[in-house]
């Protein structure tokens, strides 16, 4: 393919990459939260039969971390919404919940049991891409609608449903974490040349590592991996990994390693002064919850929430929606919401938006079918910025946020940076409807990769 | 896998292969991302244990630069106000009794012995510590709840009379005492005393090393007789305490209602003679840091070990990490006894060493007395909950006494109980893959050494006493076949090979799970390295326990610690290595290409790492000093048990009972939970009324487990059972139509997720005029009703 020369600033401002305290999303007509909407009496008779929802997290496990907020955000709004009388003022939701770290055969089996002996009306939650893949055909098998909260992989859509019926997912995609955290660094640091990286050696690392190379490959002409370091699963002694990359001299630093393992690798990594010799990149640091970050944390690198949503964006009370959602899940946990808790909470009020939309027009409880044809191509206002459904592939998007690190005194764990945070819409960095799939015509990691690979210009 | 073949070598042909193997398989997709659901071992990536005396600690917890976390088994010393972000954990740590004098002639009669021992408990003067409780089962034990009519309310301190204080012995524990209590050394009345918890569990013979021990370790009618026994002077009384505690250990009682009973009289024959009697407890108060960053979280607290268990290493976790980070504990004293898994590790620094770098098949449960599975896994059989005999197959396994060496059972022959268990195996630190003669070469040893008494060439008295249940209820193993499981982790995938074998016992039980505990085929440290300690013992390098080294005047046995032992077993693993030697018992199991390339990898082990110390377990040594001592995690995935695995237990919530009330022929009990709800790095205790939808800060429903005891005015307990939850969420006792009429008094508890430390207990008297069954609900209701 030919290559056209187009300047940095100017394709960044294009894909509307956005930095700074004024960062907020994306500008869609202005609509009022699910959640402070008083909901018009519904129209015919509605059933006073509970709601019976199943809710798949982890409850236990290392991933546990990323389960319980999910579970919290989803209790929080399923009892928001019975106190409000319940869907449609009549079903109030009972939650049947089920431990994720089960295993997949069990996972699938659960979800099995829930739709065909407890009846489930709305099968939601799922962290794990290791599980959406295997739970999403059988969904679509038993036709038990489901909106997936995490399970964030490509993967689900390019190949494992391809054509979905029934099961949604309301998380970013996981390509858009390297591509978020490359454009990110492309905008900050233009200059750099020579990038190491240290990633998990699985396919997070290897998706986070292909995704930011390709995308910063098309911003930043003449750059170079001049080390890599794949550090095994269960790996506790990052040394080798810093000591490599720093000995090759880099600009800069990309990982992906994650949760209690980035927390060990940044603090020997400051032991060695590896944030004073580069700069330093990352998909997830900030990723978990927020306040698992310490302050000894260094500031000022790109701590990535995996390109989702973050607790303080945007800052300065500019998204109310996200202000109100912190202001209650703070209020019922005591602690600050993660991009999971924003996930499985907007679920329940997406679906309730859907049925009360589908009752306007049908009258009574409406039919599955009818709720389906609600949440295709829904645009619907979360606490993370308007969220879209694209109805092709029933993904989630909404805009991806990244931004730095850095200690305030309102709390007592490091956030992200309330004057520079980065946002990009995510449709601008994810592959286009119909885009072809790997195996069709290419074998690249993703549709997104390919999209990149074969559409953006290389800047000048 | 069938096993029907020949010989026992040919039996376990195809098991004679490694029985743990994990194979990571990546295939090249996306269809993962970072949420890992599984991670083996616990919190910590490094785990240091360093000597500290109570002031030492109290700096230390201070240190700005690397801070203590914990201090276990007793309290720092502070020289001023303990720090803020100090919290602390409470457990029982001793028993405090009174005995008598049996040469006192002011004694002689057991009225007099009574009166002396309320005189002596009235003399003492109780530190914010101590407990004045005038009963060996105290709220730290499981069973409290069955002798909760033994303690009156309000009873507890008892009033000095007129009466003279009776003359205390000098030189025993007096510090307890009053200054004005008169002190003797010849011619005294009465003996104060305190016995620790872990001292009278160690002379019973229970060592928590690498030997199971029996289920009812933690129950207070267990530790009663352990204590009280011994100070019995006559023979008659002797009898009758034995008689019921043999009844007990081998469950001749048909149901739990006459377990309870048995438990009682018990009791009350080791007190019926007041020749000793417990007057107190102490209560162990262990500090940690609660530090928003530096400090340590989910704490799981063992009621009577306190946080020297195998499942608070399993369960903490520093703030400043998901997982991983160094956590360091202190401890005090430092540790004396030997480390040798067979009769050493006695000590508390030796007990928790074990329980980092051990792996046994089950763990007590720290909030009561029963025991999780860990390694062990038990299955359900056709004969599973059935109380009938089973027939022994004949190709079964039994160790021979005096050699150990295996040999079939044979035709003919029974059982009383059939355990399944499916095992889950992993490789040794030194690298060895765990086989079937691993799993089997515990029983071996037991039997080789616990026959013959002294003057056998092996014997040791400790490992008899460790062992004595085990040997004298099992009838056979069998290994049975080997299954595999696979487990993804993101994008890979980890086979993992499980042996089930059948373990037959006489044992009479109810609860498949105390059968299991009996007899469990694991050992965390494999064949070669037991093998390598009894030839050091049999060649006179060491001892295995205490006793024998002080009685042959050896040194006791120590894998890591003692030079001169060290290179003597080096010598002998470098001949093992030439000549390819394994124990007679297992020349049926193991061939000597094997055996020599168990004991090559032993050598290598040794020459790396310059101890003996190998298990399975989730933590190995890494570095030591005589002060310091530091585990580093296993984070290999070949290790079966993950993060997170023991979580239930930490932070536990407890239940309090608002009210009981009698509606005819029910009794209602109202009840809150107060639990941890975890918020950031912190947890706040909240109190809100018991239903079924009140989530723990895991926010896991919270199970409860009821139980109340009605006990008549004769003392025998007449009736026990469960409470059943009412759509009111109230907790009902239906009152059993058997109940003869007369006066009971009835007692109920909720252990929430089976938490019985400390319980609140309510109380209700019951009228029963014989109309129970027959008058509904609004039947014989002439009851004291009573908030607890």
């Amino acid at each position: 393919m030919e290559q056209r020369n187009v300047d940095r600033r100017s394709f960044l401002n294009n894909l509307g990459v956005t930095v700074g305290a004024a960062a907020a999303a994306t500008a869609i007509p202005a609509m009022k939260p699910a959640s402070a909407q008083t909901p018009a009496a519904p129209k015919g008779k509605i059933p006073d039969a509970p709601l019976r929802l199943g809710h798949m997290t982890f409850l236990t496990g290392p991933a546990a971390v990323l389960g319980e907020p999910s579970l919290k955000g989803h209790l929080l709004a399923a009892e928001e919404i019975n106190a409000q009388g319940g869907i449609l003022g009549k079903r109030k939701i009972e939650t049947i919940t089920a431990d994720e770290a089960a295993g997949t055969d069990a996972n699938v089996k659960e979800l099995r049991r829930m739709k065909l002996s407890e009846k489930i009306d709305l099968f939601t939650g799922v962290i794990s891409s290791g599980n959406t893949p295997a739970l999403g055909p059988v969904a679509e098998e038993l036709g038990a609608l489901t909106i997936f909260v995490d399970g964030c992989t490509d993967f689900l859509w390019d190949k494992a449903v391809p054509n979905p019926k029934f099961a949604f997912r309301i998380t970013n995609i996981q390509s858009a974490d390297g591509v978020t955290c490359a454009l990110a660094a492309a905008q900050t640091w233009p200059q750099v040349k020579r990038i190491a990286h240290i990633h998990p050696d699985y396919s997070y690392g290897r998706n986070a590592f292909d995704h930011f190379n390709i995308a910063f490959s098309k911003l930043v002409p003449g750059t170079e991996v001049v080390s890599e370091g794949w550090p095994k699963l269960g790996t506790t002694d990052f040394t080798a990994h810093i000591t490599k990359a720093m000995s090759s001299n880099p600009d800069l630093i990309v990982s992906s390693v994650w949760g209690g393992d980035y927390v060990a690798m940044y603090k020997q990594a400051l032991r060695y002064g590896m944030f004073n010799s580069a700069k330093f990149a990352s998909t997830i640091a900030f990723g978990v919850a927020p306040h698992a970050i310490g302050k000894d944390h260094p500031e000022g690198v790109i701590a990535g929430v995996h390109a989702n949503y973050y607790f303080t964006f945007p800052p300065g009370n500019r998204w109310p929606a996200n202000q109100r959602f912190v202001e209650k899940y703070y209020k019922r946990w005591n602690e600050y919401p993660n991009f999971q808790s924003d996930g499985a909470y907007h679920t329940l009020y997406m679906y309730k938006t859907a049925v009360e939309k589908a009752n306007k027009l049908t009258g009574g409880w409406p039919e599955e079918e009818a709720i389906i044809n609600q949440l295709e191509g829904m645009y619907f206002e979360t606490a993370a910025g308007d969220l879209y459904i694209r109805p092709d592939n029933h993904q989630g998007y909404k805009d991806a946020v990244t931004g730095f690190s850095k200690n305030v005194a309102e709390y007592p764990f490091q956030i992200l940076d309330p004057a520079r945070m980065i946002t990009i819409p995510i449709r601008n960095i994810t592959a286009p409807p119909r885009w072809p799939k790997p195996g069709s015509g290419h074998n690249d990691p993703t549709a997104t990769y390919n999209w990149i690979k074969e559409t953006w210009p290389q800047v000048a | 896998m069938s096993l029907h073949a020949a010989s026992p070598r040919a039996r376990l042909g195809g098991l004679v292969v490694g029985l743990t193997c994990a194979v990571a398989i990546a295939p090249p997709s996306a269809r993962a991302d970072h949420a890992v659901s599984y991670f083996p071992s616990f919190y910590p990536h490094e785990i240091r244990i360093e000597t500290l005396d109570p002031e030492g600690a109290a700096r230390e917890f201070i240190n700005k630069n690397n801070p203590l976390h914990v201090y276990v088994g007793t309290a720092p010393r502070f020289s001023g106000q303990i720090p803020e972000h100090l919290k602390s954990a409470e457990s029982l740590k001793s028993l405090i009794t009174v005995s008598v004098n049996p040469q006192s002639s002011r004694l002689q009669n057991r009225e007099a012995r009574c009166h002396a021992i309320e005189q002596a408990a009235a003399a003492l003067r109780a530190p914010p510590d101590v407990v004045m409780h005038p009963y060996p089962i105290t709220p730290y034990h499981a069973d409290y709840l069955g002798h909760a009519d033994r303690l009156p309310p309000g009873k507890a301190t008892r009033q000095p009379t007129a009466a003279p204080v009776p003359t205390f012995r000098a030189g025993a524990d007096t510090s307890l005492l009053s200054p004005q209590a008169p002190v003797q050394a010849t011619d005294w009345d009465v003996s104060l005393d305190e016995t620790s918890v872990s001292a009278l569990l160690t002379d019973a013979g229970i060592g928590f090393n690498d030997w199971p021990a029996p289920r009812w370790t933690k129950e207070g009618w267990f530790q009663a007789y352990q204590l009280l026994r011994p100070a019995l002077s006559q023979a008659s009384d002797r009898e009758q305490a034995d008689e019921l505690f043999e009844r007990l250990a081998h469950n001749e009682f048909r149901d739990r209602t006459e377990q309870l009973n048995l438990e009682r009289e018990l009791l009350a024959a080791l007190l019926v003679s007041c020749e000793r009697a417990v007057v107190g407890y102490r209560l162990r108060r262990e500090f940690y840091t609660d530090d928003f960053s530096d400090g340590i979280e989910n704490i799981s607290v063992d009621s009577q070990s306190g946080l020297n268990s195998a499942v608070f290493v399993r369960t903490v976790k520093l703030k400043d990490f998901l997982w991983n980070g160094s956590l360091r504990i202190g401890i005090d004293p430092r540790p004396t006894a030997a480390w040798n898994p067979i009769a050493g590790f006695t000590d508390a620094a030796g007990r928790l060493v074990w329980s980092i770098v051990g792996d046994n098949a089950f763990l007590p449960v720290p909030y009561n007395s029963r025991w999780v599975q860990n390694r062990a896994e038990i299955r359900t059989t056709d004969e599973s909950g059935i109380r009938r005999s089973v027939r022994v197959p004949d190709d079964a396994l039994m160790p021979q006494s005096m050699t150990g060496k295996f040999a079939p059972v044979g035709p003919g022959h029974g059982a009383m109980a059939k355990v399944l268990y499916r095992m889950s195996a992993s490789n040794f630190s030194d690298g060895s893959v765990m086989e079937p003669a691993d799993l089997l070469y515990p029983f071996a040893l037991a039997f080789r050494w616990s026959a013959g008494g002294q003057n056998a060439a092996t014997y040791d008295p400790e490992i008899a006493a460790a062992t004595r249940l085990m040997r004298e209820r099992l009838r056979g193993v069998k290994l049975v076949r080997v299954e595999e499981t696979a487990r993804t982790i993101a994008d890979q995938t980890f086979t993992y090979r499980s042996p089930i074998i059948e373990v037959y016992l006489d044992n009479l039980t109810f609860d498949e799970q105390e059968d299991a505990l009996i007899a469990p085929p694991w050992s965390s440290v494999p064949w070669h390295v037991l093998a390598l300690m009894e030839v050091a013992v049999e060649r006179g390098i060491a001892a295995f326990s205490r006793s024998e080294a002080e009685r042959r005047h050896l040194p006791w046995l120590d894998l890591l610690r003692d030079p001169a032992q060290l290179k003597a077993l080096r010598a002998l693993i470098k001949e093992f290595a030439q000549t390819g030697y394994r124990p007679a018992a297992l020349e049926l199991l193991v061939g000597p290409e094997a055996a020599k390339a168990r004991w090559q990898l032993l050598d290598q082990f040794v020459e790396a790492n310059d101890h003996l110390l190998v298990t399975n377990g989730p933590y190995r040594l890494k570095a030591w000093s005589p002060d310091t001592f530091v585990f580093e995690v296993v984070r290999e995935f070949t290790y079966p048990v993950g993060l997170g695995t023991f979580n239930g237990f930490a932070d536990p919530a407890r239940a309090l009972i608002r009210a009981m009330e009698r509606a005819g022929d029910l009794v209602l009990v109202s009840a809150d939970a107060e639990f941890a709800v975890k918020q950031q790095r912190d947890h706040r205790l909240v109190r809100a009324p018991l239903q079924p939808d009140t989530l723990r800060g895991t926010l896991q429903p919270i199970r409860p487990e009821s139980h109340y005891v009605i006990i008549g005015q004769d003392g025998r307990v007449a009736a026990v059972g469960g409470l059943v939850r009412q759509p009111d969420n109230r907790f009902a006792v239906s009152l059993p139509t058997t109940l003869q009429p007369g006066v009971y008094t009835l007692f109920a508890a909720i252990f929430l997720d089976g938490n019985t430390i400390n319980p609140a207990i309510g109380r209700i008297e019951l009228r029963n005029g014989g109309t129970i069954g027959k008058a509904g609900r609004t039947g014989d209701a002439r009851d004291e009703e009573r908030k607890p």
